[in-house]
């Protein structure tokens, strides 16, 4: 018996103990008021259905491992859908219990125990698990000795090191044909446990701990030359970490004021911190240029620790001050791996020092003041500050790519950079009740934003902003709002070693936005609600600086240049009769993005480096999205069926195009070609019955149906071995991790006893 | 889970099982005495019209917080939140001479969200005015129903199973729903392939949100859209040797947290997102045909440390 089974029964038994002791003890005190109610539900549950869109595998991939069970645990035979325990004024007192439990026996499950009095304590432990199923197709053709550790037979390494480049494919293809399957997932475990008091109506504290671990294996990619484009290999990353969170706060509030603290401590801990994977090619260290193994560092543990001091307090009867300050410190300090595994490798300098020692300070502090000066009138003054100190050391370090030492390659000195950047803005609204229940909303915000060791130190950004809400008659409310915002960097420098001058990275460049919204609900009679909304963000970043470079006379961003959503939809909720209601949904999404780049082919010439090498790409996804269900509620409601549908299809298109011409030399853009169309559509079906018996046994029948399919180029063809996709891939090997499509259908009948 | 922790856990539970238990008052069989006078009719007298409501009242939270009362206004029962009710009686009854809730209320929003700030201007709801909520205009019973608990119905639990940790079973639907019964375009969002287990019931907008308001962008619980994404995802919390400054400032200018149709809540598919901001030399900066750095995981497929690298070679994200 696993261990999630061994603690679901664990908890079972304790509630179906309590469920007997309580009412026996709550009789031998003859306490009238003493009150046990509950519910339980067990059922049984059969799935099949068809994983399907991959013939070219050599295996089945198996439904339940697929996207039908991404984030949960649909599984054949016995389970637990629910089950909850609640007693009041236990043993003659006014404490409760309450005990809650979801999905029991399968690995998504949940539960929840709490007691407490109301208005005073409350004690609880909550303990879930959350699965994350990545792939079901992924393959490892390494041997796992150590967490962390790939190896591969002796024989396949010499094999292939003495292979020419013409049997190279050959062989890969023969040794990557016995690849094993690998559960390409995560889980989750968190255990929690809370304790709060309110000893005073005035007073609270409150304390917190949690536990997350986090165990399973996820794909990554390593490499053994310095251009990962030679030779490099995937392998699953094993995840196993914990991490831990404290949460300590108290509150003293009257009537009219109120402060507040509250401290909240997170350590992360990753207990396999780095990867060791065998270079397939190169058995020995012969060259300089390729390594015998990769070395790949893991995620470092990490710890952050925040405190909030946070006040409020009404000046007399129509103006509220609101502050929050927030200090923060987030510190890492694994200890460096060795800069290259590569013992051919020369002019290496020592690691500077022997761990990061990463210290970064946050700040964030925000002010709020609100007014009513008259009854109709709101007016708001907001300011934030957020600072983020990057308070790590500079070092320089000798670098080598993938542990290999070429000409061109390495050793080069870097020199880490602590990033960091402050935030400050300001928002003054007005709110105006023209009526009741219409209103006027109104306002401007500025925000300036400084950054250290990036492409822009400091940008400004006004918004004005503007919303009305209607409510013409008691039937309709129409909202409209519109948004204005204009960001201005100060100058525009490119800092990153090689990148070409004209390039503009959307997140700190000249951007013009516009987002506006509009909402219609119709209630032309209390039992019936007609919506419709329409939404668009537009972000224009096509604004050339006097640094811009010029094509044909004119100055050109490079980047991103226009990000466009638009999105409407229309909704209608019909609540009939008492017996039945029904709602239907339909969503239509847009969006598309258009970037300006160049290719410059290496080394970068005065001579290549030209507009006729440009090229742009348009990305578009365009995504409907149907729902509709309905509940029936028959036989004085003794009869409750229940049915719902949903369908979200999306497809993606990525368009490319050369903006130079052949007939110009040098044209480089030889190779553009449209990506291929990208789909998927979600169908998800279900429908369920449920008879109430007696006022305490209800049985029930669910039908779930899932339908994904997907055609998506990136992971739609992938194996282990992409030769026939891609002869650059020929000393290459991947795990072949895709989400194919499928067909899922689960069938269950429960059982729901109330007491 | 270690045995250690398991029993951590189990210790810290029953402190404070134990505190609760021992500092519980003995069960009393009626509710304290509601308070007549100065404009307040007393409770027992709005009961005798208001039965039905008062019997519904009784089992909430607040009713039984009520049974045991702190305070001066929790000892005036109904007249609590719905004020001096002697000029409702004088009346005989009907709908004035006392602060009604809803859609059919003669009171404004603000009004009516006065009584219940009278108790609740503190905790999850100190940052609510000059919130973004309570600027619209927005009511408290709007979200909540005060008068009876919940009862899920079956079309919802279908669409969104509820999470076990939301115990607010006095919102007039499960809180998702409410959420999205303003926010549309989110609910489409969530219905898309990458999502985070949100449908299943793992989280919820208030996994993220303080509706309440908070003094935070997007009425978020943490101070940055980054420190409420890296409360699960601690791992990409760093400082790192090498950080990404993109990732580090804000997880929204690659991700779109309330769902995607590209892969890993991408905005735009790789290698194009990359593209968006990299125009270097060497390989990033070729349109690429669908090979090795196109294919899988685009860019990532070798800068699988997109996040920031701690190792001292890993200055351009590969180890």
């Amino acid at each position: 018996m696993t261990k999630n089974r061994t603690f679901a029964f664990l908890t079972v038994a304790l509630l179906a103990a309590v469920s007997v002791v309580c009412p026996v003890f709550a009789q031998e005190k003859q306490s009238p008021l003493e009150t046990v109610s509950g519910s339980a539900e067990i059922g049984v549950r059969q799935i099949w259905g068809d994983v399907y869109g991959r013939p070219d595998l050599s295996f089945k991939p198996l439904l339940g491992t697929s996207g039908f069970n991404q984030y949960r645990a649909l599984t054949n035979g016995f389970f637990l859908p629910k089950f909850h325990f609640y007693s009041e004024n236990l043993f003659g007192t006014n404490a409760y219990a309450d005990v809650r439990g979801r999905d029991g026996l399968l690995r998504d499950q949940s539960f929840s125990v709490s007691v407490g009095q109301y208005g005073k304590y409350k004690a609880q432990f909550r303990y879930d698990q959350t699965p994350h199923i990545f792939s079901n197709t992924a393959r490892t053709w390494f041997n796992n000795p150590a967490p962390g550790v790939y190896t591969l037979p002796s024989l396949v390494r010499s094999t292939l090191n003495k292979a020419t480049s013409a049997a190279t494919p050959g062989l890969m293809q023969g040794f990557l044909a016995d690849a094993r399957l690998i559960d390409a997932s995560l889980r989750r475990n968190t255990g929690l446990v809370s304790f709060a008091y309110t000893p005073t109506d005035e007073w609270k504290v409150a304390f917190q701990y949690s536990r997350e671990r986090q165990r399973g294996l996820r794909p990554i990619g390593v490499h053994y030359f310095a251009s990962p484009s030679n030779i490099s290999t995937e392998v699953p990353e094993p995840i196993n970490y914990n991490t831990q969170e404290i949460k300590a706060g108290t509150e003293f509030a009257k009537k009219t004021w109120g402060v507040q603290f509250n401290y909240l401590g997170s350590l992360f801990e990753n207990n396999v911190g780095q990867l060791l994977v065998d270079n397939p090619f190169y058995p020995t260290q012969t060259v300089s240029d390729y390594t015998t193994y990769a070395q790949m560092d893991l995620y470092p543990d990490n710890n952050a620790h925040s405190f909030n001091f946070a006040g409020a307090a009404d000046l007399g009867k129509y103006v509220r001050v609101m502050a929050s300050i927030t200090p923060g410190i987030m510190r890492q300090n694994d200890a460096f791996l060795p800069a290259t595994t590569n013992t051919r490798v020369v002019g290496m300098q020592p690691l500077p020092e022997s761990g990061l020692n990463g210290k970064k300070q946050t700040l964030a502090m925000n002010y709020t003041a609100t007014s009513r000066p008259v009854q109709n009138v709101e007016l708001t003054a907001k300011y934030r500050h957020y600072d983020y100190n990057n308070e790590t050391a500079s070092h320089e370090f000798s670098t080598v790519q993938a542990d290999s030492a070429t000409a061109d390659h390495g050793p080069v000195i870097h020199e880490n950079e602590a990033y960091g950047y402050n935030k400050n803005s300001a928002e003054f609204s007005g709110t105006y009740l023209f009526t009741k229940k219409n209103l006027l909303k109104a306002g401007y915000e500025w925000e300036s934003t400084d950054r250290q060791h990036r492409d822009v130190a400091h940008t400004t950004e006004n918004s004005v902003f503007g919303l009305v809400d209607l409510n013409p008659t008691k039937m309709v409310n129409v909202r409209l709002s519109y948004r204005h915002s204009n960001r201005d960097p100060e100058l525009y420098e490119n800092t990153e070693d090689a990148q070409m001058i004209g390039t503009r990275r959307f997140d700190e460049s000249a951007r013009t936005r516009q987002v506006a919204e509009a909402r219609l609900d119709f209630t032309p009679v209390e039992k019936l609600t007609f919506g419709a909304t329409y939404g668009t963000t537009q972000d224009d970043y096509d604004r050339p600086d006097a640094n811009a470079p010029l094509v044909n006379g004119s100055p050109v961003v490079y980047g991103l240049l226009k990000d466009i959503g638009y999105n409407y939809g229309f909704d209608v909720n019909y609540a009939a009769t008492s017996q039945l209601t029904f709602f239907g949904e339909y969503t239509r999404e847009r969006y598309k993005t258009r970037m300006r780049s160049r290719q410059r082919n290496f080394p970068v010439t005065v001579a290549n480096d030209t507009a006729n090498n440009d090229w742009t790409s348009s990305s578009n996804d365009n995504i409907d999205t149907y729902t509709t269900g309905l509940d029936v509620y028959l036989a004085k409601k003794k009869v409750t069926f229940t049915s719902y549908y949903s369908l979200s299809d999306a497809r993606g298109s990525i368009f490319n195009r050369a903006l130079g011409s052949g007939t110009i030399t040098p044209f480089l853009v030889t190779a553009i070609v449209d990506y291929p169309d990208t789909t998927n559509r979600l169908h998800q079906v279900v429908s369920s019955v449920k008879f109430r018996l007696t006022k305490s046994i209800s049985p029930k029948f669910e039908y779930r149906y899932d339908q994904y399919d997907q055609v998506d180029f990136q992971s739609g063809r992938m194996n282990p071995y992409m030769f026939a996709v891609d002869s650059g891939t020929r000393q290459m090997s991947y795990l072949g991790a895709d989400t194919p499509s499928y067909k899922g259908h689960a069938l269950s009948a429960t059982l729901e006893y109330h007491f | 889970m270690k045995r250690g922790t398991c029993f951590l856990f189990i210790l810290i539970f029953l402190v404070g099982a134990v505190c609760a238990f021992a500092s519980a008052a003995p069960a009393k069989a009626k509710p304290a005495a509601a308070v007549a006078g100065g404009g307040y009719a007393g409770s027992d007298t709005c009961v005798s019209c208001h039965a039905d409501q008062q019997k519904r009242f009784k089992n909430t939270e607040m009713g039984k917080i009520f049974a045991n009362p702190r305070s001066d206004a929790e000892k005036r029962d109904c007249e609590s939140c719905h004020g001096p009710g002697q000029a409702h009686v004088d009346a005989g009854g009907g709908k004035t001479g006392i602060l009604r809730f809803g859609k059919d209320s003669g009171a404004s929003a603000q009004e009516q969200n006065a009584a219940c700030l009278d108790c609740h201007n503190k905790g999850k709801q100190m940052f609510w005015k000059g919130s973004q909520h309570e600027s619209l205009g927005m009511t408290c019973v709007g979200c909540h129903s005060m008068h009876s608990e919940r009862k899920p119905s079956q079309l919802g639990e279908v669409r969104f199973q509820e999470s076990l940790a939301n115990e607010h079973r006095y919102t007039k639907d499960s809180q998702v729903e409410l959420c999205l019964s303003c926010h549309k375009m989110k609910r489409a969002e969530l219905q898309r392939s990458s999502h985070m287990p949100f449908r299943e019931g793992k989280m919820n907008c208030g996994s993220c949100h303080n509706p309440h308001g908070t003094p935070n962008p997007k009425q978020l619980h943490q101070a940055t859209v980054t420190d409420n994404c890296v409360s699960c995802h601690a791992e990409r919390r760093g400082p790192f040797l090498w950080d990404h400054p993109v990732v580090t400032e804000n997880c929204d200018n690659c991700h779109k947290p309330h769902g995607s149709s590209n892969p890993q809540l991408l905005k735009t598919r790789q290698p194009r997102l990359c593209n968006e901001c990299h125009i270097t030399a060497r390989h990033p900066t070729q349109p690429q045909t669908v090979n090795n750095k196109v294919f899988n995981r685009g860019c990532t497929n070798c800068h699988s440390q997109i996040h920031g690298s701690n190792h001292p070679s890993g200055n351009m994200y590969l180890r």
